[in-house]
């Protein structure tokens, strides 16, 4: 049955020339779990916003929205991106209560309705703390059980996960997807990176230009959606369209494991092995280090020991906790460490004096770039650290953003935009912690285009993510960091290859056939190898 | 929190520290306020929440102050012990001085006794009774300000790591704490868009709200409010009456006799000693069901 | 006007008629206890008025704004931006906002340093200071030297108040020495809130006034 139906929509900003929505047409049906996919920019944050009638933006609109059966405000469910600036209140359980105040549920009613679905959510354990010392996929949970606990009609997300960490986004879509099979729930989402919800959803819409391309169940859009939003298809999904295959295209790394064994052979198993790089002189040794915040808290860092080379760039994964950003922080001079030492190009941090570390030397780029930005726009923000900023507005191309308020621009922007302003303290050595978090597939590529550029240019880069694609793609050598202790380090192609759990999707795909194939082009070449191979 | 008094609803306890405190700090009589000091500090005890040692020498140091200074500015009273200066020190003003300070510090404890049993959730379901809208901004100012400490913190690594206004001068302290400030507000600001959207799609409008906190106000709740209440429309009719006054000068003096007197300060020593008795009772009982298993 | 607001009215007059006629000179309490019921009274006021969520938040980003500027600015001892912010709320947010930013940054910040007696009093004042920049706004956004003046008249009145109102409650009457006693030790600081006042005022008003109209076009709120 149909719940939702949009008939001819068009809409365009007050102000603005183009059309963000330019002739939609669109039918939700009942317990379905519609996903809109789109590079940013393409309008379906619009359209999400349109279909909720509460946060409908103004401007010129033209044609219908039906909404049937939909009548309160809290039978449209919507949850957005970040989850910090969501949460309302100062306790989970005011969170969930908020909802359900704003409607005038009596006290003791709101009381039954929250504790039940705390129950569901199973968020129990954490019903009396307070909203900020809970994780961000906890977070996010919540603000997902606090629109849920209205018990809503229809659910729309939009890019719920971009945020979180790759366990908290795994468990927040098998939640979406609890949902949906065990409540018949009717969810409309937006995502950036595909790889876990695409093989649950019902039905794919592409978006591009405020145009709706493509409709219909996800194996059949997958084959229409191209460029950009082709790299946040997932890995099996890439790999099938890659090598052009007419069998019928694998979602997840369950069908691409048996596409690869029904369709290709593997005499040859493995690639050649990386050529280990020149180990050139240290730029930066951590030594024995030990690390606790307070004096009767626990260790972050153990003994730790690490050795950065000129010229590589080296990730740091691990889970959450496991003391990554702790690390980056001692790096960066930011935190002293009780016992050992750091030595930066031969000399100890601690006889760097007077902010000395951060001239020429070494720089943090935050998590979150907007803690780099202080001015109104990002031109006279860049202009803090340099009055001629030119030749690095020209090598990042953010010739046409110079002029926005930095908190105006999307996360993609804002990244390169913070890292202009880092890189104009010509720093040597380049922290970045968490560089892909929140931004779409196509600003990650471009990314990862700059830090090799930079590597060229003769800067050490040390990244920490939680982002294994990410770190196989771009780094030389990886290392794992658990418990505060370093348990590998290697390069990166060995590095995952040798992990079986802890690895990329492209990895888990093909390990039972292949050894050391990391990142779907390793994937793709294999298989055009065994290809070669079988026509001689 | 491991107190029974805290588990009182929140209006019969607030009425109560509400008479207690005005009692204490708003009679003349020095051993009404002797009474108020030694059982908040008794309660200050028992509620064993706060560490408050610092505090306490630089308060008691204060107040010292008070009772001997009284003494040296005020040479009004009858009995005279000597004479500094040629001014008189009369008993009279060096007792004044002493109740003074008393009455001072019992307030400090008080207030410490309330701050404790007062958190933040009781004061906004006591809000949310004259305006759930109030309670509402006040739930989300305790959710806002962590966050701002959070921001805070990081903005200060990250700005640091820039190597901006780095060096311990003061100039640089103050700069680098402005830039922050600065840098905090836009946060803050742009923050609050987000929120608001995230108000407005959970059907958030400024028309009639509810408030899901809720305590239930149990029998103990009307005991303890029935108690207070009646001592303490006794003890007001003393003060309006004037019994419960009390002149330090030209010499110490009551405006009661002497049975009238010790029965307004019996009234006022079980007011102010109930949550003693309530925690003590309480331990008793938690003792003795621990005993049985 | 609604019934319960009548109720309480009558009940504020009811306690001052109580306190000054019956009970020995006990203004001090009468006092607190009126200001605690004005600030209810206006609260109640506030309740029962329509407001755009976009206000309700920016007072709420406001207080917690002033509440945390203490910590930020602690290392110099009594050197805050709370006052100033209460004051440009005032101006730029309107009267009620700017009201409601007083009251609750003196009720909060005190969670943080400890409940007083004059909680409900404090709360009156800094409630007030902010409603005055509201009805003031056009004078206090023209002429810096309006505002200077405003900013060190807020600074000030507290602690004259509050000196007051400790010598009427140590002797039950208005003492001119025991004033002057209490006035003197606390001059020192009269003079660093006026100061910190005047360099706050001056330091923020101009970064806040293009930081709100932005916001406030933002999330379309119209004010004053």
């Amino acid at each position: 049955m149909e719940i939702l139906s949009v008939e001819n929509l068009s809409f365009s900003y007050p102000n603005s020339k183009k059309k963000t929505l330019c002739d939609i047409n669109l039918k939700i049906n009942e317990g379905k779990l519609t996903l809109l996919c789109g590079k940013t920019g393409c309008g379906k944050t619009t359209l999400l916003k349109m279909i909720k009638k509460e946060l409908a933006p103004a401007g010129e609109t033209a044609g219908t929205i039906n909404r049937f059966g939909l009548d309160l405000p809290t039978d449209i469910g919507f949850v957005m991106q970040n989850p910090e600036s969501q949460i309302v209140t100062d306790t989970v359980s005011h969170e969930l209560a908020f909802g359900l105040e704003n409607i005038g549920v009596p006290s003791e009613e709101i009381r039954r309705r929250i504790s039940e679905i705390s129950s569901f959510f199973g968020i129990n354990s954490i019903f009396n703390s307070s909203t900020s010392e809970i994780s961000g996929g906890q977070k996010q949970l919540l603000n997902l059980a606090s629109v849920i606990v209205c018990s809503p009609k229809i659910l729309i997300l939009d890019e719920p996960t971009s945020q979180l960490d790759p366990i908290a986004a795994q468990e927040f879509i098998s939640t979406l997807k609890k949902l949906n099979t065990e409540l018949g729930l009717t969810i409309l989402l937006t995502e950036h990176h595909l790889e876990d919800i695409f093989p649950i959803a019902d039905r794919v819409i592409l978006m591009d230009n405020g145009k709706i391309i493509t409709d219909g169940t996800p194996r059949e859009s997958a084959m229409k959606m191209d460029g950009d939003s082709w790299m946040s298809l997932p890995t099996a999904t890439r790999i099938h369209r890659s090598i052009g295959s007419k069998a019928s295209c694998p979602l997840s790394v369950k069908e691409g494991r048996q596409f690869l064994s029904d369709h290709f052979k593997n005499t040859v198993k493995e690639l050649p092995k990386a050529v280990p790089l020149q180990q050139s002189e240290a730029v930066l040794e951590i030594k024995d280090v030990w690390f606790r915040y307070t004096k009767k808290g626990e260790d972050i860092i153990k003994d730790l020991n690490l050795t950065v080379y000129k010229n590589e760039i080296l990730s740091i994964v691990g889970g959450n906790g496991s003391g990554k950003t702790t690390l980056l922080n001692l790096a960066a001079g930011l935190i002293a460490p009780y016992q050992g030492k750091i030595k930066l190009n031969g000399k100890n941090i601690k006889d760097y004096k007077d902010g000395s570390l951060y001239k020429q030397n070494v720089s943090l780029l935050p998590q979150n770039p907007q803690l780099v930005f202080l001015k109104e726009t990002v031109l006279e923000d860049l202009k803090e650290i340099d009055p001629n900023p030119e030749e690095v507005i020209h090598s990042l191309k953010i010739e046409d953003i110079l002029q926005s308020h930095p908190y105006d621009l999307s996360g993609g922007e804002q990244q390169k935009a913070a890292l202009a302003k880092i890189l104009l303290l010509s720093p040597k050595i380049l922290l970045l912690d968490e560089p892909t978090k929140g931004i779409d597939s196509a600003s990650k590529l471009m990314f990862s285009e700059i830090l090799n550029g930079l590597k060229e240019n003769g800067i050490t880069v040390i990244i920490v993510t939680h982002d294994v694609e990410f770190a196989a793609e771009i780094s030389n050598r990886c290392a794992m960091l658990f418990n505060g202790e370093i348990i590998s380090v290697s390069d990166s192609q060995s590095f995952f290859s040798g992990n079986h759990y802890y690895t990329t999707a492209a990895n888990r795909m093909s390990s039972h056939m292949y050894y050391n194939a990391v990142t779907c082009n390793d994937v793709i070449k294999l298989i055009r190898k065994n290809e070669e191979y079988s026509n001689d | 929190m491991n107190n029974a008094f805290s588990k009182f609803h929140p209006l019969s306890s607030f009425i109560y520290f509400v008479c207690v405190i005005g009692f204490a700090v708003f009679t003349q009589h020095p051993i009404i306020r002797g009474i108020g000091l030694i059982s908040g500090i008794c309660f200050f005890i028992l509620l064993n929440e706060r560490n408050v040692n610092k505090e306490l020498a630089f308060i008691l140091m204060f107040f010292f102050i008070i009772a001997i200074t009284n003494p040296l500015f005020f040479h009004d009273g009858k009995t005279v012990l000597f004479f500094l200066h040629g001014n008189a020190i009369t008993l009279e003003s060096i007792i004044a001085g002493i109740s003074m300070s008393v009455m001072m510090i019992s307030a400090v404890f008080w207030l410490w006794c309330f701050g404790i049993i007062f958190t933040c959730e009781k004061v906004m379901y006591l809000f949310s009774k004259i305006s759930p809208k109030i309670s509402l901004i006040i739930s989300m100012i305790m959710r806002f300000i962590p966050l701002l400490k959070d921001r805070h913190k990081q903005t200060q690594g990250c700005q640091k790591a820039m190597g901006l206004y780095t060096s311990d001068k003061l100039t640089d302290r103050v700069k680098s704490a402005v830039r922050i400030f600065s840098i905090l507000v836009t946060y803050a600001l742009e923050h609050s868009l987000e929120t608001e959207t995230a108000m407005r799609a959970r059907g958030f409008s400024s028309k009639k709200r509810t408030s899901g906190l809720t305590y239930s106000f149990k029998k103990r709740d009307s005991l303890l409010l029935a108690i207070c209440l009646t001592l303490s429309l006794a003890l007001l009719f003393g003060a309006v009456s004037e019994k419960l006054q009390f002149y330090y000068y030209p010499s110490l003096s009551i405006n009661a006799s002497y049975s009238t007197s010790v029965m307004y300060l019996l009234l006022f020593f079980i007011l102010a000693f109930m949550p003693v008795f309530i925690e003590i009772k309480e331990a008793a009982m938690w003792k003795y069901s621990l005993s049985k298993i | 006007m609604t019934k319960p607001l009548v109720k309480i009215l009558l009940l504020c007059a009811a306690i001052l008629i109580f306190a000054f006629s019956f009970v020995n000179a006990a203004y001090v309490p009468a006092i607190i206890i009126v200001a605690a019921c004005s600030v209810a009274l206006f609260y109640y006021r506030f309740e029962h008025r329509e407001h755009t969520t976009a206000l309700l938040i920016l007072i709420t980003v406001m207080t917690s704004l002033s509440v945390f500027g203490r910590f930020i600015f602690a290392f110099i001892p009594g050197f805050k931006p709370v006052t100033a912010l209460v004051i440009i709320t005032g101006m730029y947010l309107g009267k009620e906002a700017g009201f409601l930013t007083g009251s609750l940054t003196a009720m909060l910040s005190n969670f943080y340093f400890g409940q007083g007696l004059w909680t409900p009093l404090q709360m009156l004042v800094w409630g007030f200071i902010g409603f005055f920049a509201g009805l003031l706004w056009i004078q206090l956004q023209k002429s810096r030297i309006i505002l200077i003046l405003y900013g060190i008249i807020s600074g000030v009145i507290f602690s004259v108040i509050l000196d007051f109102l400790s010598v009427l409650w140590i002797d039950n009457s208005f003492n001119l020495k025991q004033y002057l006693i209490i006035a003197s030790s606390s001059i020192p600081f009269i003079i660093i809130y006026a100061a910190s006042n005047t360099v706050f005022l001056l330091l923020l008003k101009d970064p806040f006034a293009r930081k709100l109209t932005r916001i406030k076009t933002k999330l379309n709120l119209q004010v004053n």
